[in-house]
């Protein structure tokens, strides 16, 4: 049960999106678009704990390919880390639907009245595979993506995800 | 490195100038100075230099918030008294109000300045989508990354268009990964037509950060803080990368100095 799940529903890592950015450039700027894994290890000063989730999160917006040992932008990883702003948002936005949990979260607003749906509601789904603890940083980090993106918000008052305005 | 004068760059307007400034602890204790400085109008200025080299003082001056124990600030042609008005910060440690949320902390500095309600919202507005933080209008820090933070922080500064943005260590609290894309973005920002501000003032202990973004920066030694050099690298086109032969040499020199 739990495996299968683990396939549906990868964990988001808990990267912040920022952080994201700086690893398409590091490697847009990098020979060949493609940098030696350990070399944004010590080279670079990151520790596994951070350098871990960010090449996943890379990974699950298909920007970054990852194979021995190699870490290099894909066609649209490409495109993104050149992208100027406002195009990068957009982009990005796209990408963030191949993410299970948020496209989850945005199909559950559309119908919903207002856009609006109780985090609650998300919450008790994703407790049935993680902890509470980790049910609630799923969220968050799911938030903090989807802001960047402009896929959802959420409304602290009401406890609410809602669709933006 | 060539420190040639470029004439236009010598004939930039001063924003602020510092005339025999001297910061001293307890009134006998030498902290930095005396030295002059220049701040002038259009460049990214930055202050390099290890703890102790009195950078953040230097950048403390600049803004007003600190009061040089001798010298004088100069602000154009007037003497500068209590807060520089035309300054805004920007902090290592970020400086949001906790209970407010991204647009109201944004918007806060614009209040202050005798803005309405509506002028305040439309010029937040601007200055959050400018940061790429649109999304995040309603989001309150403890939500934010820290990235994001600087971000807000750097919106917030940028809303009350001041002529001169000074920022002390704003990318050093921050990994590498995330200081690198908000680098990019101070560029951006700087460079881009929508954004009235046009002078900076940045504070790190980093030389290749410096390097990397300014048309001059200012090298300090420590104890007590005074100036080592002033390097112009007005004529390095950007973006510079850290592996190119004229940025690797302007590094070296600076560590040289500091050495």
């Amino acid at each position: 049960m739990k495996k299968k799940l683990a396939k549906e529903w990868p964990p988001l890592p808990h990267a912040p999106i920022a952080m994201v950015f700086g690893l398409l450039e590091h490697l847009r700027d990098a020979s060949g678009g493609r940098e030696d894994l350990y070399k944004l290890g010590g080279p670079l000063g990151l520790e596994l704990d951070d350098l871990l989730p960010v090449t996943e999160a890379a990974k699950q917006l298909g920007l970054v390919k990852i194979a021995s040992g190699d870490i290099e932008l894909t066609g649209e990883g490409r495109i993104l880390a050149a992208a100027e702003a406002p195009d990068r948002k957009e982009r990005l936005r796209r990408q963030l639907f191949e993410i299970p949990l948020l496209r989850r979260i945005h199909e559950a607003l559309e119908p919903a009245e207002g856009g609006r749906v109780l985090k609650k509601e998300f919450l008790d789904l994703l407790e049935e595979h993680f902890s509470p603890v980790e049910a609630e940083r799923q969220l968050g980090t799911a938030l903090d993506w989807a802001r960047y993106g402009e896929l959802f918000d959420f409304d602290p008052d009401t406890e609410e995800f809602v669709l933006p305005s | 490195m060539d420190a040639t004068v470029v004439p236009a760059e010598a004939a930039r307007k001063v924003l602020v100038r510092l005339d025999a400034v001297e910061q001293l602890y307890d009134r006998k204790i030498r902290i930095l100075g005396p030295m002059d400085l220049e701040v002038r109008e259009g460049e990214f200025l930055s202050l390099v230099g290890p703890s102790g080299c009195g950078k953040s003082t230097l950048l403390r001056i600049v803004a007003g918030v600190l009061q040089p124990t001798r010298g004088r600030v100069f602000l154009g042609d007037r003497l500068l008294e209590g807060v520089n008005r035309s300054a805004a910060l920007v902090f290592q440690s970020f400086a949001l109000f906790p209970w407010l949320t991204v647009v109201d902390n944004v918007a806060l500095g614009l209040e202050a300045r005798g803005l309405g309600v509506h002028e305040r919202l439309k010029k937040a507005e601007k200055y959050i989508d400018l940061a790429g933080l649109a999304g995040y209008e309603r989001a309150y820090p403890k939500e934010l990354s820290r990235g994001m933070k600087q971000l807000v922080g750097l919106a917030r500064a940028l809303a009350v268009e001041p002529e001169l943005l000074c920022m002390d260590e704003p990318f050093s609290a921050l990994d590498v990964l995330t200081a690198r894309t908000m680098r990019d973005l101070v560029l951006d920002l700087w460079a881009s037509p929508e954004v009235l501000t046009k002078s900076i003032l940045l504070v790190t202990h980093s030389i290749e950060e410096a390097v990397s973004l300014s048309d001059r920066v200012v090298v300090l030694k420590a104890n007590p803080g005074r100036i080592a050099d002033m390097v112009d690298l007005a004529s390095l086109p950007r973006p510079r990368r850290a592996d190119a032969p004229a940025v690797r040499e302007v590094v070296d020199h600076m560590y040289t100095l500091l050495a």
